[in-house]
């Protein structure tokens, strides 16, 4: 079963290169110390200098560090707590207008959520002045509506397919519902949350056109800094930048997958 | 639907946790109206939008219920000019056509991709599954502006793919790659391939090995084995994939304005459709 064809692995070898030959590009030129990224000029650190003293993406990257963070942090309570509900709360009314709502903002365009959270945005300051002009709070609830629902849709799951055994016995031994909830089930989900909560984050940071909508004038976005630049031409402090968030991601990934194989070895040695 | 804790069968904890109602419905409420002032109210304003007619005036657009003093009566007033106007336009009825059009191709490419390494996972052991699988994901988790970006520098006149080419003396002049249809396709398929080989994977890893050693036993050809035995027990994960697929596709083709200039008017009004 080990032998794979060659034409197999020929084939999923022009797939693998598809998806890393941009990304290597990508870094080599971030090194390139001439300023036309085609042309090789030696290798350089000195995008990475100019990236650090470059005020309007590094303000950007703080603002949406925190966006994400504040974002990802609310989305995991609040869609622990919907997901919570939809699987073990049983029937109550508005269980299925509820479910609806919670997996729609997965299938509806973004410009569609964007432009309506704006409109409401407008509509909700000249009623009640609140909230005042458009930011960083305006971006941290729109992140949260989406991200809520993908955090839902983790714990849900993972809800679903554990049963419901331990939290019946914790029941019979006379745990109260809160208690219950805090000693048992969340630790059961806390992988889950823990998912949902970076798949938040990420998803957050990444977003472009959600913010664009919502934000308002001196709150840009990563995102939109890095498009607003690109649009103008390709420039290799963006190459350093890409290149940092790789190394980033990458380390993340790593030690997520080591502590998930040696997870793995301690519950099944 | 009033409260339905008699007609299960099973005495469950949620019969239990009913014992306090309180406590219960806050639960219920915090996320419910969270959603429901960001969600759902947002979208009745889109709606309600939708219904009226565009003015020149702060909002721009007509109020539904006019109230006149008078009469101490409400009007209310709603057109469907809007969606009439979304079927009749050209220009949108274009741009709805293109997408479904960029989406089909894109998809289709993905799924060439896409296939062979998800099939290649699939059919590893079990450490370089892991490998290779991070190696997929790793992508999927940077910045998605990013990994498009990198595609401009390679795809630009003086840029990679055509010095490539030049050099290997398969073309004369550099091709114009970037802000055509080819360089949309290229970002799409780039930025969708992980969603379509994960999907993929997950069916392809717990389909049974015995039909495609059947199909070998059989005689049949290597291609012809995954072909029929494995495209056709793929078949849900490639509908999983394909859906994935399509819909992102569909739905991003406003970021493809990164590979090349997709101007769209903004016409509040019919956003909904």
């Amino acid at each position: 079963m080990k032998n794979h064809s060659l034409a197999l692995k020929l084939s999923a070898g022009f797939g693998f290169l598809f998806l890393y030959a941009p990304i290597v590009a990508l870094i080599i030129y971030g090194f390139n110390e001439s300023k036309l990224v085609t042309v090789w000029g030696g290798w350089s650190l000195k995008w990475y200098v100019e990236l650090f003293q470059n005020d309007q993406i590094m303000d950007a990257a703080w603002v949406s560090l925190k966006i994400a963070f504040i974002s990802a942090t609310l989305a995991s309570i609040l869609g622990t707590l919907a997901g919570f509900v939809l699987s073990r709360m049983g029937k109550f009314r508005g269980k299925t207008m509820m479910a609806g709502w919670v997996t729609a903002p997965l299938v509806m365009p973004e410009v569609i959520t964007g432009l309506s959270l704006l409109l409401l945005f407008v509509a909700m300051e000249s009623m009640f002045g609140w909230p005042a002009g458009r930011g960083t709070t305006t971006i941290v609830i729109a992140h949260t509506t989406f991200c809520l629902a993908y955090v839902a849709v983790v714990v849900q799951s993972r809800l679903s397919s554990m049963d419901e055994t331990l939290e019946e016995a914790a029941m019979d031994l006379g745990a109260k519902p809160v208690s219950l909830f805090f000693l048992i089930t969340l630790p059961l989900i806390a992988p889950a949350i823990l998912s949902g909560w970076l798949l938040s984050f990420t998803l957050s940071l990444d977003d472009l056109v959600i913010a664009s909508f919502v934000s308002g004038p001196g709150n840009s976005t990563l995102p939109m800094v890095i498009f607003s630049k690109v649009r103008l031409g390709v420039t290799p402090e963006i190459n350093a930048l890409a290149t940092l968030m790789i190394l980033v991601v990458s380390i993340a990934v790593i030690a997520a997958i080591f502590i998930m194989r040696r997870q793995n070895r301690f519950q099944n040695p | 639907m009033m409260t339905t804790s008699s007609n299960t069968t099973r005495p469950n904890l949620l019969q239990r946790l009913q014992t306090i109602r309180l406590g219960r419905w806050c639960v219920i409420l915090m996320p419910m109206l969270w959603l429901a002032a960001f969600f759902f109210i947002p979208f009745l304003v889109v709606f309600k939008i939708s219904l009226s007619e565009a003015m020149i005036a702060v909002p721009p657009y007509s109020p539904l219920l006019e109230w006149d003093p008078s009469n101490a009566y409400a009007t209310l007033k709603v057109t469907f000019g809007n969606y009439l106007f979304l079927f009749e336009s050209r220009f949108y009825l274009d741009a709805y056509l293109s997408s479904l059009r960029i989406a089909a191709v894109s998809t289709f490419f993905t799924l060439l991709i896409g296939f062979p390494i998800a099939y290649l996972i699939a059919r590893s052991g079990p450490t370089s599954r892991t490998i290779l699988l991070s190696l997929v994901i790793l992508p999927f988790w940077t910045s998605f502006l990013l990994r498009v970006y990198a595609w401009m520098s390679l795809l630009k006149k003086n840029g990679l793919v055509n010095d490539t080419l030049m050099s290997l003396g398969l073309i004369d002049q550099p091709l114009q790659i970037l802000q055509t249809d080819v360089a949309v396709y290229i970002g799409i398929v780039y930025t969708y391939l992980p969603f379509m080989i994960l999907p993929l994977y997950t069916t392809l890893e717990k389909m049974d090995m015995s039909l495609i050693e059947a199909a070998k036993d059989l005689g049949a050809k290597p291609w012809q084995s995954v072909l029929s035995g494995d495209v056709a027990s793929g078949e849900a994960g490639h509908h999983c994939g394909l859906f994935i697929g399509v819909y992102p596709g569909g739905r991003r083709v406003c970021y493809s304005c990164l590979v090349r200039r997709f101007r769209y008017a903004d016409d509040w009004s019919c956003v909904v459709g």
